[in-house]
């Protein structure tokens, strides 16, 4: 038997040999058995080209049933486009009295022409094949003809002028004149309007070169997101079926790009409302680029927060010196330990540049969907549409949602569904543009790292510097504070002996008199009198209870008022005493600089303003126990030197002119602090704008675990993210 | 598409665009099976089967299409649905029968008499073993050479190809002569 179907098989494949093929026929006459089984096989062979075609009848009818379900969800405006079939042909033209049919044969070189072909007047435009084209209709199709765009049968660019025929049925009463119906396949399509496009060469049809497609323009009212172009194809019965629905391509209208805002949504009105003048682009872009490097990069790295490290050492003892540095050791701190998967502002600083000019990314449409792609914090959302220039953009949108979640997903699914095209663009250019992106993100990120860090190194050696400055003044001051006071003492002294008319004691050690331990009776008590009196500064009236004398020193009040007090910065005071070596500090209490004054000293006033890098300055020549109200002068720096150094002792004025000098430098320091403290203030509200998952407190365990999540993400999302763009490649 | 590109397009092997053409009619012949005691998965049976047999009278060298394809298509499913009511003891509304024309149904009546033992032929091979069928189909249907089909299927030459051949057309065979009895 199985030999039976061997010999057979090979029998209907002719493969027997011409003596094997007569046997065989004979054998099959005369064996009845043969016979059957040779029947059966034909009948088997029958039967597997029929399961063949069965197959491929159902592999068809389901991707029929596929195509249909889209129908069924995007049906549409009906354009029809002829594609132009490649067929030669000849001669005569059709009289056109009875119609409006030019031609014998149609796009696919026969002459099945539907009554729309008739009864549409054919526009015919002529035009240089070799040029890049573009014609309008009389309803306003405009059409964009690429150079070469049309090929003749043997696949070449025609040099001869070439007649472009259009017929079209914008209107209802032209779609109804044209008795064009609107079915496509029994189902009614809404229609946007209908045209047909046909090139020759005189009677010869010309095919489009499908790497040049013809752009067509058609003016609709209103532009529904599932507008579709369906193919026309002529019926026997003269009426035209539209099939092959495909989605539209809404081209986007490219503008310059450094016009477009590209911040983060509250970027600009924060800086509005803080008073910034936002239209200065070069003032919004240099706060918005600081915050280059601000967070994590999704690599986890920390980037300048290593400069930012060390915050100015807190040793000035001045409260609101302490509460400066107290701050800004807080908004270091929430930079050391801000975690964000955020969108870093030097990938902003990259596209936002005339490079991407004529892409995607200088579109409105991007413009609007960036302000969501802020939100989501996600660089590799923004990734998607730079490195898919050559892509439509409701193509992205949809990659996007797909991993997306939530409100956000719902946000990409509303941009998808207005099916926004794309910008055609080169592969090369597309690539080249990636490439120029990704080193310029690096070379901006770095730039205004190291910038940053730059800055950052300066400013804690300036307060390193003031810090220092600072130490040093404290301790020449309480030393030269002290050597006055006992001096005033001693004068003090001298004083009550001689008026109480007794020898004054050995004398005390000239330091420390603060500790002086009294262990002596007598005499001790106008000591201590005179103390407490040079001390406090108070007026001395000691009877001496042996003898009855008095020793009176006394103290009276001055009182300075310094017109226009708050306009400064700061305002200091002192006495020079003529009898001492150095100045006395006048202590204040708001615009009230209030001493009492010892009668046995004459005295000079110096009241010095300051007011950023200036000095003003009054001196009260003698003064005398009243209250003065002075107004201050400016006076330049070498000036108030010389005139500290020229009117006082050699002594008083050198001491003044360095007390002076360092209260300029702390002014200025106090200053540069407070800059920094409202530079980093601004930063902070508007880290909330330029990244909107901002956390600023996130403990260490967290953060570890926010960035291998991002990680994790990272990973994750370039993998869901391609999977869905190459759905659209099948 | 016309009648007669439909026609080529089968001819030459041409089966996807073909089908996308013919597949327009599907929604006729749905209706009409819909309302005589059918099913959606009836009809689309009934229609793959027309397309089957439409496609093999086709194929045949000396093939004429002597009605539109649109109404032969129809007629066709038409009496296969008819034949199924049959067996199923059921009968059919009034407006089913409006062929006119006589000899159209006698040429569709014998296309499918004749497609009867090539259908039986077909459901003895759907009993055979997946590569089987795979094989046969290549070579049968798709007209690949045995030298293709052993690399496709894996086989370690075209002899063993060859072999595995008859022993299917062998299997085939006795399941066929089984069914007929």
């Amino acid at each position: 038997m199985v030999n039976y179907t061997e010999i057979i098989a090979k029998y209907i494949a002719g493969e027997l040999s011409d003596t094997d093929k007569t046997t065989f026929e004979k054998e099959l006459n005369s064996n009845t058995e043969l016979k059957k089984e040779y029947e059966l096989q034909l009948q088997i062979i029958e039967g597997a080209k029929r399961l063949g075609l069965k197959n491929q009848v159902s592999s068809s009818f389901k991707a029929v049933k596929t195509k249909k379900l889209i129908n069924k969800v995007l049906i549409g405006l009906a354009i029809t486009i002829a594609t132009i079939g490649a067929v030669v042909l000849v001669k005569k033209i059709i009289n056109k009295n009875s119609s409006e049919v030019l031609y014998e044969l149609n796009e696919q070189g026969n002459t099945n022409w539907s009554e729309a072909d008739k009864r549409l007047e054919s526009q015919v435009f002529k035009l240089n094949p070799l040029r890049d084209t573009i014609i309008e209709t009389k309803n306003g199709i405009v059409f964009s003809i690429p150079a070469k765009a049309f090929l003749n049968k043997q696949g070449e660019t025609p040099t001869e002028t070439i007649d472009v025929e259009i017929k079209e049925a914008m209107t209802a009463s032209e779609i109804i004149k044209a008795g064009l119906s609107t079915m496509s396949n029994g189902k009614l399509l809404e229609t946007g309007g209908m045209f047909y496009v046909n090139a020759r060469v005189g009677e010869e049809n010309l095919t489009i070169d499908k790497s040049k497609p013809l752009n067509a323009n058609v003016p609709v009212n209103n532009n529904k997101k599932d507008m579709m172009l369906f193919k026309g194809e002529r019926k026997a019965d003269g009426s035209i079926n539209w099939i092959d629905p495909k989605p539209l391509k809404k081209r986007l209208t490219t503008v310059d790009i450094t016009k477009l805002n590209f911040y983060p949504e509250h970027f600009l009105d924060s800086l509005k409302n803080m008073g910034f003048d936002v239209k200065n682009k070069k003032l919004t872009d240099s706060i918005y680029y600081s915050f280059s490097g601000y967070c994590l990069t999704e690599g986890g790295s920390i980037t300048r927060q290593s400069a930012a490290a060390q915050p100015a050492s807190p040793s000035l003892t001045d409260t609101t010196k302490v509460a400066y540095s107290f701050e800004e050791a807080e908004v270091y701190h929430h930079e050391l330990n801000a975690f964000c998967s955020e969108i870093d502002p030097s990938r902003v600083k990259a596209i936002w540049d005339k490079k991407f000019n004529n892409t995607i990314l200088a579109t409105n449409e991007f413009e609007e969907r960036l302000k969501v792609i802020f939100t989501t914090c996600n660089a590799e959302i923004l990734n998607l549409y730079i490195n898919n220039l050559n892509r439509p953009l409701y193509q992205l949108d949809s990659a996007a949602a797909s991993v997306l979640n939530g409100i956000l997903k719902d946000k990409f699914l509303e941009f998808f569904e207005r099916g926004d095209g794309g910008v055609e663009i080169s592969d090369n250019q597309n690539q080249q543009l990636q490439k120029y992106f990704e080193e310029k993100r690096e070379l901006y990120a770095k730039a205004v790292n190291s910038a940053l860090e730059k800055m950052y190194k300066e400013e804690n050696k300036k307060a390193q510097i003031a810090s220092e400055e600072y130490i040093n003044h404290l301790n020449t001051e309480s030393l030269r504070a002290s050597k006055v006071f006992s001096e005033e003492f001693e004068l003090n002294m001298d004083e009550a002996y001689r008026q109480l008319g007794k020898q004054r004691p050995t004398k005390l050690p000239a330091t420390n008199y603060f500790s002086a331990s009294i262990t002596q009776t007598g005499w001790n008590n106008v000591d201590k009198y005179v103390i407490e009196s040079t001390t406090k500064r108070t007026t001395l009236d000691y009877t001496d209870p042996e003898s009855g004398k008095k020793a009176v020193i006394k103290y009276e009040p001055i009182m300075i008022t310094v017109n226009n007090f708050k306009g400064y910065d700061k305002v200091m005071c002192y006495m020079i005493p003529d009898k001492l070596s150095s100045f006395q500090l006048i202590k204040n209490n708001g615009n009230v600089f209030k001493e009492n004054l010892n009668e046995l000293i004459k005295y000079s006033v110096v009241i010095v303003g300051f007011k950023g890098n200036s000095a003003y300055y009054h001196v009260i020549e003698n003064a005398k126990t009243q209250v003065y109200s002075i107004e201050l002068a400016s006076i330049e720096q070498a000036e108030l030197d010389k005139k500290l150094n020229g009117s006082f002792g050699l002594n008083a004025g050198t001491d003044l002119t360095r007390e002076i000098n360092y209260q300029l430098f702390e002014t200025k320091e106090v200053a540069r602090k407070k800059q920094i403290k409202d530079r980093e203030e601004l930063r902070y509200r508007l880290s909330s704008a330029v990244f909107p998952c901002y956390k600023p407190y996130v403990s260490p365990e967290e953060k570890l675990r926010l960035e291998k999540y991002a990680q994790f993400q990272v990973d994750s999302l370039t993998r869901e993210l391609q999977k869905a763009l190459d759905a659209y490649e099948n | 598409m016309t009648d007669q590109d439909i026609v080529n397009l089968i001819r030459d092997n041409k089966y996807s665009p073909a089908m996308k053409s013919l597949y327009t009619y599907l929604p006729v012949v749905k209706k009409f099976v819909l309302k005589n005691n059918g099913t959606r998965q009836e009809a689309e049976d009934v229609f793959q089967e027309g397309l089957v047999i439409f496609c093999n009278k086709v194929t045949k060298p000396n093939f004429i299409l002597s009605a539109s394809l649109n109404t032969y298509l129809y007629s066709v499913c038409k009496l296969l649905w008819l034949d199924e009511l049959k067996k199923k003891n059921k009968t059919i509304k009034n407006d089913f029968i409006e062929l006119t024309d006589a000899n159209l149904v006698d040429e569709i009546n014998d296309d499918i008499d004749a497609d009867k033992p090539i259908k039986r032929a077909q459901e003895a091979l759907m009993k055979l073993g997946q590569k089987c069928k795979e094989l046969l189909e290549m070579f049968y249907f798709k007209k690949l050479s045995m030298k293709e089909i052993a690399v496709k299927l894996g086989f370690a030459s075209e002899k063993g190809a060859k072999n595995q051949k008859y022993r299917c057309i062998e299997k085939a065979k006795e399941n066929l002569k089984h069914s007929s009895i």
